[in-house]
């Protein structure tokens, strides 16, 4: 899976926000508000990738948290993506 | 045809293909040594057609045919636009007016109501004058510097100044008129909507990251307004006391 449009990242102040890139921007008008586990996500699925693949980066990353509840933020999150039509599978 | 012209305190080489670029920008002529060099080519004019389709597909509206000497104007502002994010200067699409040397950008997507707004001042304000009516260039250094352009929107209202950006206003119609302060964090979206941005992942970061900058070296108001003479002053009496 990868992300369906082109997406770039800004940090303000602590906030990230990804916008869609170019012609991409016809697809996504909008402004996606991410946390860093979030903006992660986004940052890999820039190529393509699985979502083992992105719980197991995540799960290096976030060693202190469960993986189980990790597992629950990532499916959660690609649903989002998924239903604003972000995602390729 | 070739003519150089001086925008945002940078000297551009313009190669157009027909004379419409240089009839428009007849007020910013320079005899100044180039920056840097624009050559739209015919291809630039298709794309600028392709894109006018879309916008009116995605606004819902007839699309409009427009010439390719009309295309080519902006084909070259797009270009133009491209090489300012280098030199830290962003396109954005709002109306500027000015009084004296301070001046406040009024932004908010088309149909608005910018234009009236700013007659409003023009009608009320001594002494305001329209730097760009429809898309100034805006540099981001120690100071924020708003400039005319010749690309002003339908309207054609701009002078070939610099003035200091004292403040960017997010309108809105209301009822009644009303101004506050706002975070950037709130008006981002509308903030990076009304920019330019290029069409490559490197530009649009570059952009964001000045848009960022913009947003935290000039005040952010939201103004909710209606048509009448009163607007003006709402706007005015607040940006001008908070600039003082």
């Amino acid at each position: 899976m990868k992300l369906a449009v082109e997406m770039a990242v800004m940090e303000l102040d602590g906030e990230i926000s990804a916008v869609a890139v170019g012609e991409d921007s016809a697809k996504f008008h909008g402004m996606l508000r991410l946390n860093e586990p979030a903006a992660a996500i986004i940052r890999m699925l820039t190529e393509d990738t699985t979502p083992e693949q992105i719980h197991k980066t995540l799960c290096e990353t976030y060693a202190d948290s469960a993986p189980e509840e990790i597992a629950g933020l990532l499916a959660d999150f690609l649903a989002q993506l998924k239903a604003e039509g972000l995602l390729l599978e | 045809m070739e003519f150089k012209i001086r925008l945002a305190g940078v000297n551009i080489a313009v190669s157009s293909i027909y004379d419409e670029v240089f009839r428009l920008c007849r007020d910013y002529l320079t005899d100044g040594v180039p920056d840097c060099c624009i050559s739209p080519a015919p291809a630039d004019i298709a794309l600028e057609r392709v894109k006018n389709m879309r916008e009116a597909e995605t606004e819902g509206i007839a699309p409009v045919e427009y010439p390719a000497p009309y295309l080519e104007t902006l084909a070259v502002y797009r270009r133009i636009a491209a090489q300012m994010l280098e030199r830290d200067t962003l396109l954005l699409h709002g109306a500027a007016v000015a009084v004296k040397d301070r001046a406040w950008l009024f932004t908010a997507p088309s149909g608005t109501g910018k234009t009236t707004h700013i007659r409003l001042w023009l009608d009320q304000i001594e002494g305001s004058y329209v730097v760009n009516g429809d898309k100034p260039l805006i540099h981001i250094g120690e100071d924020v510097t708003v400039y005319g352009t010749p690309w002003a929107g339908k309207e054609g209202m701009q002078k070939n100044v610099g003035v200091k950006l004292c403040g960017i206003v997010f309108l809105e119609r209301g009822a009644e008129n009303r101004i506050g302060r706002t975070t950037l964090l709130q008006s981002l979206p509308l903030l990076i909507q009304q920019s330019y941005r290029p069409n490559d992942k490197s530009g649009t970061e570059k952009a964001l990251a000045l848009i960022g900058k913009l947003g935290s070296r000039v005040p952010l108001y939201r103004l909710q307004c209606n048509m009448r003479p009163e607007a003006a002053w709402t706007a005015y009496r607040k940006l001008s006391t908070d600039t003082d």
